[in-house]
């Protein structure tokens, strides 16, 4: 309970008395009253603890620690209406607790549990973009003495195209390099317009945009 | 390219005891880490891997990784205890436009 004394005492001096010597005089007579005053406040709630606290709950507290790992505080409730109150402090099986209590030291006294008031909170963090890989479809043409490979948008690396072509006589594997940025590579060579060409693979240098189908 | 949301697996969760942050909180929780949820692991994911994985692959790994959380974290629900904006999967044309 917080008074303001000096206040409590002005409003109770009659009103032709209360000027600012007068209170004065009385704020030094009573500071020490004061101090003592706060100092009980302060220490209340530690006294009424205590008060209520002895050996048997404090040994049961510290064998249902020791036992099944589970904090609690037993409040001595004198009766009204219940005998104790039995706070759990984190989660814990009440009737393995209950066990306990009944065996070593309530037993034949009411009781009740409380869940102590435990709270999660959560939130995901460091979030990034979703990306979806795009399709660029890789096509090549073969014409007498020349190969062309072409994307459909230009390719975000270097992208090596390997390509079979078939010729009468044997089979030939090559590649071509489509540069950053472009959509085009070109081969020169002895190619016949019967040969028949095949991209076997695109591989990109580091492209993290585009789905290359060929 | 962009599609206009973000995503996360990286969960920083939070103990309190009486409204009174508990000794070791908050504990950051990384997804994109090896774990073992359910007899499967879930082996590492890299971070420049993580942006391109399917809606499905990521929904998949969000719930095993979700539920691992919970069975570490005894007696947190995530889907009850996540502060408003601390979704996992969500919008954000702003940060990721569509492009």
């Amino acid at each position: 309970m917080q008074i303001n004394l000096i206040k409590l005492i002005s409003d109770l001096l009659m009103t032709f008395t209360r000027d600012n010597r007068l209170i004065e005089i009385i704020r030094v007579l009573i500071s020490e009253a004061e101090i003592s005053f706060n100092y009980f406040n302060l220490q209340m709630p530690d006294w009424l603890y205590k008060a209520k606290a002895n050996a048997s709950i404090a040994s049961l507290e510290h064998h249902i620690k020791r036992e099944l790992d589970v904090d609690v505080l037993i409040t001595n409730l004198d009766g009204k209406p219940i005998d104790f109150l039995v706070t759990i402090i984190g989660f814990g099986d009440k009737t393995l607790i209950s066990k306990i209590i009944d065996t070593y030291g309530l037993a034949g006294r009411s009781y009740v549990f409380e869940n102590g008031d435990i709270t999660y909170s959560c939130e995901f963090i460091n979030h990034v973009c979703e990306k979806q890989l795009i399709d660029n479809l890789v096509t090549g043409v073969l014409t007498e003495n020349l190969i062309t490979v072409t994307s459909a948008h230009p390719v975000a690396s270097n992208v090596t195209v390997t390509i079979s072509v078939a010729t009468e006589s044997d089979n030939q594997i090559l590649t071509l390099i489509i540069p950053h940025d472009q959509t085009t590579a070109v081969l020169t060579g002895t190619f016949a317009s019967q040969d028949i060409a095949n991209i076997t693979d695109v591989n990109p240098n580091s492209d993290s945009l585009y789905n290359y189908i060929y | 390219m962009n599609t206009g949301k973000e995503r996360s697996l990286t969960i920083k969760v939070e103990k309190r005891l009486g409204g009174i942050l508990q000794p070791g909180y908050p504990v950051i929780y990384q997804g994109r880490n090896l774990f073992y949820w359910n007899e499967m692991i879930w082996s590492a994911i890299p971070i420049e891997e993580f942006p391109f994985m399917s809606v499905a692959d990521y929904n998949a790994r969000l719930a095993a990784f979700t539920a691992y959380v919970e069975s570490i974290e005894s007696g947190l629900v995530i889907a009850e205890s996540i502060i408003d904006g601390g979704d996992a999967y969500r919008d954000n044309l702003t940060a990721c436009p569509i492009s």
